[in-house]
């Protein structure tokens, strides 16, 4: 059982967000899309029913950000696993073959992160078109290499402990001692920035969407509502700081979850 | 004679449990007292605690170390800052981590001459050299220039002892100083570690797992087990006669080049279960 | 014959010398090495550090290849046999290590790890096979469920020697596999070696830098420097009268444990 408070603080967070994101219909007290334009801009506490207030449209604040967390939430745990994948699967490649595999996929990582991340997002949202695939997609293409390197690294370590000599010893394959002897030993790595990309994907989604190149526009999202508040921030300051708190909360407790998660998993090994 | 360090009821512990248990140790001047036994008879915590670097976790809960007529564990931290390198000095077990991978064998050996004995630049660099040669590494102007990496184990471990006697400290403590050696710079080491402890008339408290290199070199010796001292005496009567059972035990599971085979016998259960009893009562 | 090198060398790239174009430079660690190993023999390779006796015992499994030089194996010659050529010998030939803290995966518990060595040849893995394995080598069943760090150092030796002959092999190369232990705790495992090797007459190759422990374990003795074998013989004509004047400093240099004036 971990002790790390951090753990129990980032989890339950991201856990209570899931559980938002899951049952929004059931618990959003309004329809998120529905405008009343008589009850616009609307302070927090000023109608009852709208807890947090409502925006320039008169749609309620509270409802578009619990339904806001389905696109983050997909766009975290979708983007960060796909990119997990790849890249741990490029980087174990790398990492215990070596030579010729190790020095191509290297030389990849080390061509394809010269490319500015902001610059190549875009440019591939503007290719694919918007729409959470091109935002997952964008993702991905991106952040697989953070994954390929650590994990690599990784790999080499492990691959250079005896216990690897030992299963080589035993008569054991290549694949089964990539998988069955080096890869638990990875795990650890992989988790923490696991939890750490899918802050970074959270904000990724928020950007995106703040410039436009999302997903449409009458969805909610968090960037969205940023970019909304943002012109009305002198009439309505809560349609722009709620969202805004959200989202960093929720890539604190992803950070706070990944640290948590380094600090329990490393003197596993030490003990 | 009055003994140069003299420990009485020296106890500490950890969360795990007792470490050392009321340890009476006195070493004279010029003679090298060696702490013998297996890891975690508590060999080591007694230096560093005479050292005053105990790891956190571990705390001395009786006893003195008495040192030049002080206390070495109630000195302020300042006091017993000013004697380390200078009084007490410590050659440490691994040559390789014991020196700044970083900086140059020159700087790190004219460190101590600078700050403590105040020599300026100049003068440390020639007492440098002078100490190198002491030690006979041959070219050390040459050495002084080189990085810890560039120099054999052996030639480090050089290094450190011309460290460790650079200001004439009265005691030294040799915290296993040859174990990471191969036998023949083993037996250089411990003739040079002899000569200099001659030359400088210095007490050297040997910390060591080896019977054998404990034989050649020390004079008396004190054998602990769970931080419990067991035996203490001369050494060539110990090694003759020991009187200890445990003493006994770890001589016949020492190998001997010069005995027929077949001839080890692990420690007796019955020797261990024993101690176990002498240690809880 | 069991083992029969004939001439090996061995190379490996120069880590410290990085060319701009072409190949590294090599090192050659293992310089025309000959040696023969019969069953149910015990051959103590003995040298300091640098001396290849490391590598040597490495090339003689084919855990690296001979860059020169033929290695037989029971009469096959597996000097060039590819990684899969060689998976079906692999059950005939084993290591035990140095460091059983770093050759026992810290992930695996003990089970496991026996298990998964069994499995790999095809041989009975069942609760009982690991329980009698591990009483061979003086460990409760109940440390089937534990993890290596829970282990003492002598105990992870242990599992290391119970990985080594779960497979019931013909050969057996030890690695230095004392020289991390203290003194009782080497007595007991050299003790338990002795004895499995009477049971089940497997053929060890014990590697060792210190001559004291092969004095006692080992029939013959091949002494090693800097890749190149000096001298090879019975264990006790080596000890009475070392051939060479590098094998006499080499036992001299031995500290015994009573005191000998003039020895420094």
């Amino acid at each position: 059982m971990p002790k790390d408070f951090r753990i129990w603080l980032g989890g339950g967070f991201i856990l209570l967000l899931l559980l938002a994101a899951i049952f929004a219909p059931l618990i959003s007290p309004f329809d998120p899309l529905e405008q009343d334009l008589l009850s616009a801009t609307m302070a927090p506490g000023q109608d009852p029913s709208h807890i947090i207030g409502t925006d320039s449209l008169g749609r309620d604040v509270l409802s578009r950000l619990i339904f806001a967390c389905r696109i983050a939430l997909t766009v975290a745990f979708v983007a960060a696993t796909l990119a997990c994948l790849a890249g741990t699967f490029l980087g174990m490649l790398a990492g215990y073959l070596g030579g010729w595999w190790d020095a191509t996929i290297s030389r990849l990582i080390d061509i394809w992160m010269a490319f500015p991340p902001v610059l190549l997002s875009i440019l591939l949202v503007a290719v694919l078109g918007t729409g959470i695939h091109s935002v997952i997609a964008a993702i991905v293409v991106i952040d697989w290499t953070r994954f390929a390197r650590v994990v690599r690294a990784e790999t080499q370590q492990q691959a250079r402990l005896e216990y690897t000599e030992a299963a080589t010893a035993l008569g054991m394959s290549r694949g089964t001692i990539l998988f069955r002897e080096i890869l638990p030993n990875v795990v650890p790595v992989i988790l923490v920035l696991l939890s750490l990309e899918m802050g970074i994907a959270v904000i990724v989604e928020a950007i995106l969407s703040f410039v436009g190149l999302s997903v449409s526009t009458d969805t909610p999202t968090w960037g969205g509502m940023i970019a909304e508040g943002r012109q009305i921030i002198y009439q309505a300051w809560w349609v722009l700081v709620f969202p805004l708190v959200t989202l960093f909360l929720t890539v604190l407790a992803f950070n706070q979850l990944g640290d948590g998660l380094r600090q329990w998993l490393d003197p596993m090994l030490k003990r | 004679m009055s003994p140069v360090i003299d420990i009485k009821h020296l106890s500490a512990r950890s969360a795990a449990g007792p470490i050392l248990r009321d340890v009476a140790l006195s070493v004279n001047a010029g003679e090298t007292m060696a702490l013998v036994g297996e890891s975690g008879a508590g060999k080591s915590t007694i230096a560093k605690a005479v050292l005053g670097i105990l790891p956190q976790g571990i705390t001395v809960t009786s006893g003195d170390i008495v040192f030049e007529g002080k206390n070495l564990l109630t000195l302020p931290q300042r006091e017993l800052r000013k004697m380390l390198g200078v009084r007490i000095a410590l050659i440490p077990q691994d040559p390789l981590t014991s020196l700044n991978p970083a900086r140059r064998i020159g700087d790190q050996l004219t460190d101590g001459l600078r700050l403590r004995a105040g020599m300026d630049g100049k003068t440390a660099r020639t007492q440098a050299t002078r100490l190198l040669n002491d030690v006979q590494i041959r070219d050390p102007e040459r050495v002084l220039q080189r990085y810890p990496h560039e120099l054999s184990g052996g030639m480090r471990q050089r290094v450190l002892i011309a460290q460790a006697f650079s200001l004439n400290p009265q005691v030294i403590i040799a915290d296993e100083p040859t174990t990471a050696l191969d036998v023949t710079v083993q037996k250089q080491v411990l003739r040079l570690i002899r000569d200099m402890q001659r030359n400088h008339k210095t007490t050297l408290l040997f910390v060591t797992h080896d019977l054998g290199v404990v034989a050649q070199v020390c004079d008396r010796m004190t054998v602990l087990y769970g931080g419990k001292v067991l035996e203490q005496g001369v050494v060539a009567e110990i090694l003759q006669s020991p009187q200890h059972p445990y003493t006994q035990a770890l001589l016949a599971a020492n190998p001997r080049y010069d005995r027929p085979s077949q001839s080890l016998k692990p420690v007796p259960e019955t020797v261990l279960a024993a101690l176990k009893q002498e240690l809880s009562a | 014959m069991l083992i029969e090198a004939q001439k090996i060398s061995l190379d490996v790239p120069d880590m410290g010398h990085q060319a701009v174009f072409g190949q590294r430079r090599k090192l050659r660690i293992l310089k025309d090495v000959s040696l023969s190993i019969n069953a149910s023999e015990t051959v103590g390779i003995v040298g300091e550090s640098g001396s290849g006796k490391t590598s040597l015992g490495r090339t003689l499994l084919r855990l690296y290849q001979p860059s020169a030089g033929q290695l037989l194996f029971d009469g096959q010659d597996i000097s060039s046999l590819s990684r899969v050529e060689m998976t079906p010998l692999r059950r005939r030939m084993q290591m035990i290590f140095q460091d059983p803290q770093s050759s026992l995966n810290p992930r695996h518990s003990i089970g496991n790890i026996l298990s998964g060595a069994l499995q790999l040849h095809g041989l009975d893995a069942s609760e009982k096979a690991l329980a009698a394995i591990l009483a061979r080598v003086g460990l409760p069943a109940s440390a089937l469920q534990r993890y290596p760090h829970q282990l003492s150092g002598g105990q992870r030796q242990r599992v290391g020697i119970a990985r080594a002959i779960a497979l019931r092999p013909d050969f057996i190369v030890a690695d230095e596999i004392v020289s991390g232990l203290d003194v009782s705790t080497q007595a007991q495992v050299l003790d338990l070696l002795r004895g499995l090797k009477a049971e089940m007459g497997m053929a060890l190759a014990f590697i060792s830098h210190d001559l004291s422990v092969v004095r006692h374990l080992c029939d013959r003795v091949i002494i090693m420097r800097a890749g190149e074998i000096v001298e090879e013989g019975r264990t006790v004509d080596v000890f009475a009268a070392p051939k060479t004047e590098f094998t006499r400093n080499l036992i001299d240099c031995i500290p015994l444990p009573e005191p000998r004036p003039g020895w420094l």
